[in-house]
Order: C-alpha cells, then structure tokens, then sequence
C-alpha cells in the first residue's frame, strides 16, 4: 500500500517535469524563441564562469595534452597550418582574381566594396560530444547580429546562432542546418552547400550543371546573394568529389572547408546586413 | 533534500563540465558528468529525487547548449527516475554496484539523448561515434560514480530516514 502511493507519487514527479521540459523544449524550438533573451541573459551571466572555469582547469588539460607532447606539437603544426592556408588562400585568390579581372573588363564599373567586419576571439569550443559550436568574445554590444557570417584566415567558418551582450556562439559549417550559396568561379556556376556533419565535406546537390566543366580542386567561394548575411569571394574550400545525379542534367559535389575548424583561434565576423 | 546543497553539487558538476571535460576529448568525444547526478540521486534517495535532480542538472547544461531548453532536461529527468527505480531491486551491499549503475545509467542516457535531439531535428548524429561517446562517458561516470553517490547523499540527508536513503 505504502509503496503503491509512493509509486504513484514518482509517476506524478516524472510526468510534471517532463511535461515542464518538453514544455520549455517546444516554446524553445529554433524558429520560435520567446526565450531567447532570457537565455541571452543568461549565458552573459555564465560565459564568465566558464571561462574561469576553463583557466582554473588549464593546467591539467595541459598536462593532459602534454602527456602525449600535443602543445609542443600543436603550436608548431598550428604555425605550418597558417602558411599553408594562407598559401592556399592566396593562390585560390589569384586565379579568382584573374576571373574577376576579366569580369571586370566587361562590365567595369561594378564596385565590390569592403564588408565591416570585427575580430573576434574564440574563447571556448564544444562543452559536450553533442555540441559543435564555439563561443567567441564578440556579442551585440560590438554590432554582431545572429545570422552574420564567420570567416578565419582560411575561409569560411560558420554563422552566428546566438548572440549575448559580449559573445556570441557559431554553428559551424559542416552542421548539417548549415547552407550557403556558393560560386566556382572557374566555371561560372553557382549552387547551395550543406554541411553534412563533423569531419565530413559539404555537399552541393542543385544548381551545378553536368556540363558546366566542374571538377576535382576547384575553388569554391561564397556567391554573396543580396539578401544572404554571407558577402561574395569568401573561400569555402575545394570540390574533393564530382558525382553525376542519376535524373536530370545536375551533378552533386562534395566541397571540403578551407578553414581548420579543429584548432580556431581568432576569427572574423562580417557585419553584413542583407538587403 | 537539501537544495543549497544540490544547487552546489550541480553547480560543481558544471564547473568540472565545461572547465574540464569539455577541454578533454577522447576520440572526439567528451564525458558528459552533469548526468551523472541524477543517476546518483536515483540511487541514493530512489525514482523521485533522481528524477528531480536530474531535471535540475539537465536545466543547468541546457542553458549553455546551442540545442532547445529541455533536451537535457528530459533525457536526465527520465535517466534519474530509471536509476532510482532499477537500483531499488538490487542489493545494496555490493560496493561495485554505484560504479556500475552510473556507467550504465550514464550509457542509456547518451543513447536516449541522441534519440531524442533527431526527434526534436537536432543533429545529435552528426558528430563523434555514439559508441565513442558512450564509452568515454560510461568509463568517465563509472570513475566519478562513487563520489557523486556521495555528494549526492550528503545533499538529500535531510530527507525521511524511513525511506530509503537509510539503508545505503
């Protein structure tokens, strides 16, 4: 009898919290967020504790990383990482160039003007293995707005998801949420990326004609619609794979970022609104 | 139940959560420990307290995830209350059994919270191997398992000696 009521006392505990949680999970669906400037308050609060947090434990994931000689390691492959990506950069950005160039004899008088931008500093990645998204130490206070685009010195990064006072989180490229219009401008042609999750390229499925000439190492950069938060000519990274579609006259490609999103250190957010 | 001092033990999880854990990654994936408590509190104070810290510690986490406000919740209020409801049935002098019963509590819930994120459209596949972040967090919880039942019945001491908490 006792436990009977006391049973049906847990039954009665479980189904009122999880009625308040899926109750909060519902009104906080992406799309919906009434309780965005609650939670934007909140993480103003915590983003300080959880740096200090992440100073405090330092030392030991050092340690930790210093077990297996990382830190010596990372910095040096960190510095190679940033020459080559900026040779990279540079290279993919001469032969745009070159196009562009051309372009621009035609129709001269085309400006492409300078994006504003802030530099950012990331502070903290992930917090769990479900959590692909870094903070960085910029938020609304210094003109980022959810949406914006995140370029490193390799290309792009992602866009902002949420923003607080003085930070803001970004949802990587390879998100599978992610899309972003793209040009080859080697091939004058433009299509839509979507990430396909950690660790794997992204994929463009429409707008690639079969006999547009695209191929394996060709350079992929932001098409830079009006009406997207993305500015045109920020590299997104390589075609690695070219696949036919089975119907119609498309192919798919798979497109592997130019930006190391593993080892992000200081970004830049473009403070582009669209128009 | 204590609440100060559940309020701290999930406050100390937190810190150990985003401070430590997160800055460890063992083959891409990181230990969740705030899941742990409510397993813990299953434990030592039964279905009830498990399910309400774990609400508690699942809040927490939330609301520094980019995921919607309750996921965790969810998954460590029902991860409680199993934790709770399970462990009433087995015998409690086995000193392996806490160990065992946050591993296993915590393995469910990285499995359950994987489901629940692709039902609610989150990309919880998307990342690490579920086998690899259900043996980091499992091996992880299993260590912590011990101190959390601890902490866990230091916080709820204050509850009806009739219950169960007197016969840990």
């Amino acid at each position: 009898m006792v436990y009977t009521r006391r049973s049906g006392r847990s039954r009665f505990t479980l189904l009122l919290l999880l009625l308040t949680a899926v109750t909060l999970l519902v009104v906080d669906l992406p799309g919906t967020g009434p309780l965005e400037p609650v939670r934007n308050a909140l993480g103003s609060v915590l983003s300080p504790v959880r740096e200090a947090a992440v100073k405090v434990f330092d030392p030991v994931t050092n340690a930790w990383h210093g077990m297996f000689g990382y830190e010596d390691v990372k910095k040096e492959n960190e510095a190679l990482r940033r020459q080559l990506e900026k040779a990279q950069t540079d290279q993919a950005r001469v032969k745009q160039l070159e196009q562009e160039n051309e372009d621009l004899k035609r129709a001269q008088g085309i400006k492409v003007g300078d994006e504003q931008s802030v530099t950012a500093r990331v502070i903290s990645g992930p917090v769990t293995s479900f959590d692909r998204t870094v903070t960085i130490d910029q938020g609304s206070g210094n003109g980022v707005r959810k949406g914006n685009a995140v370029v490193s010195a390799g290309g792009l990064v992602g866009r902002v998801s949420r923003v607080s006072g003085s930070r803001a989180t970004v949802e990587l490229l390879t998100e599978p949420s992610f899309n972003v219009g793209i040009a080859i401008p080697r091939v004058r042609e433009q299509g839509i990326a979507q990430g396909q999750g950690q660790g794997r390229d992204l994929r463009v499925d429409d707008g690639i004609a079969s006999e547009s000439g695209v191929k394996k190492g060709d350079d992929v950069f932001t098409s830079g619609d009006a009406r997207s938060y993305y500015p045109p000519n920020i590299r997104v990274g390589k075609v690695t794979k070219v696949t036919d579609t089975v119907v119609g006259d498309e192919v798919t490609l798979r497109v592997a970022p130019s930006a190391d999103l593993t080892s992000l250190t200081y970004v830049k957010v473009v403070l582009r609104e669209p128009t | 139940m204590i609440p100060s001092r559940v309020a701290l033990c999930i406050f100390v999880a937190w810190v150990l959560q985003v401070g430590l854990f997160a800055e460890l990654p063992v083959a891409g994936a990181r230990a969740d420990v705030m899941i742990v408590l409510g397993i813990a509190a299953g434990f030592v104070g039964g279905p009830d307290r498990g399910a309400i810290v774990g609400f508690a510690a699942g809040l927490a986490i939330d609301l520094i995830l980019p995921t919607p406000l309750g996921l965790s919740a969810i998954v460590y209020t029902v991860v409680g209350y199993l934790a709770g409801r399970v462990s009433g049935t087995m015998p409690r002098s086995s000193w392996w059994l806490p160990a065992m019963t946050c591993a296993v509590g915590s393995a469910v819930g990285v499995v359950l919270y994987a489901l629940v994120g692709v039902i609610v459209g989150e990309a919880t596949l998307s990342g690490p191997p579920l086998a690899a972040i259900v043996a980091v967090t499992a091996v992880v919880n299993a260590v912590l398992g011990p101190a959390a039942v601890r902490a866990m019945r230091w916080s709820l001491s204050s509850d009806n000696p009739g219950q169960r908490l007197s016969t840990r």
